[in-house]
C-alpha cells in the first residue's frame, strides 16, 4: 500500500511539471522501490514455515518438493503483479490525456513483470536458507542493493574476467532494452534462465535442509 | 507424461548424491555461460526488435545508401563508462550493417589509436576513424541528443553518426574554425548558432589564431570571425592571408555600430582593424561607419532593426538585420563579388557622427548588408552586422535559413547527407487543469484503496483455509 501510494505521489508530482517528458523514466525509476517489496512478501514463505516448524506438515504433504518451491514463487510473483498493474494506472491515465506510446509502456510492464519474476525467485531462495524471516529479509535487501550496485561498479573494473563474470550477473542491466523500446529476446531468456537457476537452487536448499534435519 | 516429467524432475532435483549435485552444478554454469553467448549473438547481429513509435533503433534507407557506398573500412569506437543503451543499439546495427564497419566497445582511452587518445574528452564518447586513423571525428554522447527543458527531447545518433562516416569516407570532414582572441562574441553566448551548425553536421571548433599549433586547412575548413573588437597582430594577418591563398575561405561579422539598450542611443566602435580591413580590401570589400536606417523609422525611440533581401530572390524568407552599415564593393575586377543582403530601396544612410542632423536630406536606396567576394578559388563573405547570429534573431526563420545557406556555400566540404533526427516518446505537456488533476488524483487513491484491500482480504482467506487444512 505504502509502496503503491510512493509511486501515485510521483506520478502526482510529475503530472503537472514540465518535467512531464521524463515520465517514463520516472516511472520505470520506481520499479526499484516496487522491488523492495518483494523481500517483504518471499521473507516468510520458507523461513516463517521453518521458525513455526510448519514446514514438517507442509512437507509431509502429498506436494512435490519442486511444486512447493514453484508454487510459492508463483504466489510472490502474483502479489508483486497484482502491485505493478494496479501502478500501471499511470501510464493508461497518460495514455488518455497526454499520449504515450502504448506498445513501449507494455514492453516496460513486461520487462518489470519479468525482472519480478527473477527477484521473487531470488527472495524464495533466501527464504529457503534461513529460519528467521527478518534475517531472511535483510539479507534479501543487501542482496538486491548488491546486485544493484554491479551495473555501477562494472565499467571501472579493468579486469577482463571479473568484467565478464559480473556482466553475466547484472540482471539491471538487461532491463534497459525493456526502458528504451527494443526487444531483446537473450534479455527475455535471460530473466527466465535465473529464475529457473534461483528455484533450482531453492529445492537444492530445501532437500539439504530436510536431509539436516 | 505430466507425472512422467515430475517425477523426472524430482529424481534429479530432490535427490542428494554428489553426480546429482555436480550434473545440476554444471547445468546452471553452462546456463548462465550460454546466456552470456545469447547477449553477445544478439548484439553481433543486431537481432533485437524496435517497437519504438519512431523507429530510432532502425536505420533509414539514406544510412544504408551511405554504408552500401563505403569506400574505405570505417572503425567505431564506443569509449563508455556509463552505458547508454540507446547508443550501444544504434551502433550495433551500423556494426550489423556492413562488413566495412568495425564496432569497437571500449572502456580505456588508451585503446584509442594512438595520437587519438589524448584528444577524446570525457567518459562516453564515440570516435569514428578511417583505416589508418589520418581522419577522424570525435562525437560526445551529448551530442547525439537534443534537449528541450533540460530532457533529452531527439535522438540524433543517426543523424550524426551516417554524416560523420560518410565525411570520413569522403575524405574530409567540413570543420567551422571559430576565430578567438580578439574580443569576438564567444561561442558559448551563441547556442542557437552552435546547434544550427552541429544539426548541419559541420565540426565546431574554437580557434586562437596566436597560439594555435595546428594550421587552417583550406580542404576542409571555414574561419569564422563574429565581431571582432581588436585587429588581428602581423602574424596572425600572414596566416589568415596564407590559409586564404591557398583557397580557404572566411565568414567575417563585424560590428561598426551598436544601440545601447540601457541608454537608448547608438554608439560607434571606434577602434580601427587596419590589418583586418586590409585582408577585406584584398578582396575588394570594406565597411562603413553609415548606418542603416529604415524609412518607417523613428531614431529616437528604436533601434535600427531592418528587413534584408536576398538580390534577385523573390521567395527568400525576410532576414532580420540590426544596426547594419553599408558595404563598399571594390569595382575592380581582380574578385567576383556577389551582393548577399540588401536593404529595402527606401532605406536611408545615416552617419552617427553627425547625430542624424542629415537624416532630412537623406536620399533612399538599396544598400549592401552582407557580400561574397571569390578569388581563384578563396570566398570571403562580409556581413556587417553580428546580431542576425544571436540566439533571438536566429528563431526568425529568414535568419536562420541565410546562415545556413552562407553556410554551404562557403564550406570547401561536400554536405554529407541528412538524417532526419527522431523525437523521443514522451508524453505532451498537459495543460494545468485543477478539476482534473483532483479526479485523477482522487481515482487513482480509491483504485489503490480498492485494489490494495481486495488483496489483504484475499490473501488473508487463503492463509486463513491453509491454516485450518493444517491444523486438521
Amino acid at each position: 500500500m505504502c509502496i503503491m501510494l510512493y509511486v501515485g505521489v510521483s506520478f502526482w508530482a510529475v503530472l503537472f511539471s514540465p518535467e512531464i517528458a521524463g515520465f517514463m523514466d520516472s516511472y520505470s525509476g520506481n520499479l526499484y522501490v516496487m522491488l523492495l517489496y518483494i523481500p517483504v512478501i518471499t521473507m516468510n514463505s520458507f523461513a516463517k514455515e521453518k521458525q513455526d516448524n510448519t514446514d514438517k506438515i507442509l512437507f509431509s504433504s502429498r506436494s512435490s518438493v519442486v511444486r512447493i518451491t514453484l508454487a510459492k514463487i508463483f504466489a510472490a510473483f502474483i502479489a508483486y503483479s497484482v502491485l505493478v498493474l494496479v501502478t500501471f494506472i499511470l501510464p493508461l491515465v497518460f495514455g488518455v490525456i497526454s499520449g504515450i506510446y502504448f506498445a513501449e509502456a507494455l514492453l516496460m510492464l513486461f520487462g518489470q513483470l519479468l525482472l519480478g519474476l527473477v527477484i521473487c525467485s531470488y527472495g524464495i531462495f533466501i527464504s529457503s536458507l534461513s529460519a528467521h524471516p527478518y534475517r531472511a529479509f535483510m539479507v534479501s535487501i543487501a542482496g538486491l542493493f548488491i546486485w544493484w550496485m554491479i551495473d555501477f561498479i562494472v565499467p571501472h573494473i579493468n579486469t577482463a574476467g571479473i568484467s565478464e563474470i559480473l556482466n553475466i550477473l547484472s540482471v539491471f542491466t538487461r532491463f534497459n532494452a525493456f526502458r528504451y523500446g527494443f526487444v531483446s529476446i537473450a534479455s527475455i531468456i535471460y530473466f527466465i534462465s535465473m529464475a529457473t537457476t534461483f528455484a533450482v537452487l531453492t529445492i537444492q536448499s530445501i532437500v539439504w535442509w530436510r536431509q539436516k534435519r | 507424461m505430466k507425472n512422467r516429467l515430475e517425477s523426472a524432475f524430482n529424481n534429479i532435483f530432490t535427490r542428494k548424491n554428489i553426480k546429482s549435485e555436480l550434473l545440476i552444478m554444471i547445468s546452471l554454469v553452462l546456463l548462465l555461460f550460454l546466456n552470456s553467448a545469447l547477449g553477445r549473438i544478439e548484439k553481433e547481429y543486431a537481432a533485437s526488435l524496435d517497437i519504438s513509435r519512431k523507429k530510432m533503433y532502425t536505420l533509414s534507407g539514406q544510412t544504408y545508401k551511405t554504408i552500401d557506398s563505403l569506400d574505405g573500412n570505417i572503425y567505431i569506437y564506443n569509449l563508455y563508462l556509463n552505458e547508454d543503451p540507446r547508443i550501444n543499439e544504434i551502433l550495433s546495427k551500423y556494426s550489423n550493417a556492413s562488413s566495412k564497419i568495425t564496432l569497437l566497445n571500449i572502456t580505456n582511452h588508451s585503446e584509442l589509436p594512438s595520437g587519438i587518445e589524448n584528444l577524446a574528452p570525457g567518459n562516453n564518447v564515440i570516435v569514428i576513424t578511417n583505416e589508418d586513423g589520418s581522419l577522424f571525428e570525435i562525437i560526445d554522447y551529448e551530442d547525439l541528443y537534443l534537449y528541450e527543458n533540460d530532457i533529452k527531447t531527439y535522438f540524433r545518433a543517426e543523424n550524426k553518426l551516417t554524416a560523420s562516416i560518410e565525411a570520413i569516407d569522403n575524405g574530409a570532414i567540413g570543420r567551422v574554425k571559430f576565430i578567438t582572441g580578439h574580443g569576438e562574441t564567444s561561442l558559448s553566448d551563441l547556442s542557437e548558432l552552435n546547434l544550427i551548425l552541429n544539426l548541419e553536421n559541420y565540426s565546431i571548433e574554437s580557434y586562437d589564431l596566436s597560439a594555435s599549433s595546428v594550421e587552417l586547412d583550406p580542404l576542409t575548413d571555414v574561419v569564422v570571425v563574429i565581431a571582432p573588437k581588436a585587429d588581428f597582430e602581423e602574424s596572425e594577418f600572414h596566416r589568415v592571408m596564407n590559409f586564404m591563398n591557398h583557397g580557404g575561405r572566411a565568414v567575417f561579422y563585424l560590428d561598426r555600430v551598436v544601440f545601447n539598450t540601457t541608454k537608448g542611443i547608438f554608439q560607434k566602435y571606434t577602434y580601427d582593424l587596419p590589418f583586418i580591413r586590409k585582408l577585406f580590401s584584398a578582396y575588394g570589400l570594406d565597411v562603413s561607419d553609415n548606418v542603416i536606417m529604415s524609412d518607417d523609422l523613428d531614431i529616437n525611440l528604436r533601434r535600427s532593426s531592418i528587413k534584408a533581401t536576398i538580390p534577385g530572390n523573390t521567395h527568400s524568407p525576410d532576414i532580420v538585420v540590426n544596426e547594419a552599415t553599408n558595404l563598399l564593393l571594390s569595382e575592380k575586377t581582380w574578385c567576383d563579388i556577389e551582393k548577399l543582403l540588401v536593404s529595402s530601396e527606401s532605406s536611408y544612410l545615416v552617419n552617427i557622427d553627425e547625430e542624424f542632423n542629415g537624416l532630412a536630406t537623406a536620399s533612399k536606396n538599396q544598400y549592401v548588408i552582407a557580400a561574397l567576394s571569390v578569388k581563384n578559388n578563396s570566398k570571403l563573405a562580409l556581413i556587417s552586422d553580428s546580431t542576425c547570429i544571436s540566439n533571438e534573431c536566429l528563431n526568425i526563420e529568414g535568419n536562420e535559413w541565410f546562415l545556413k545557406s552562407l553556410m554551404r556555400k562557403m564550406t570547401p566540404v561536400k554536405l554529407s547527407v541528412s538524417v532526419p533526427i527522431k523525437k523521443i516518446d514522451i508524453p505532451e505537456q498537459v495543460t494545468e487543469n485543477t478539476i482534473l488533476s483532483v479526479v485523477l488524483s482522487v481515482g487513482y487513491l480509491a483504485a489503490v484503496f480498492g485494489i490494495a484491500a481486495a488483496v489483504f482480504m484475499t490473501f488473508m482467506k487463503i492463509d486463513r483455509r491453509r491454516r485450518d487444512h493444517i491444523r486438521k
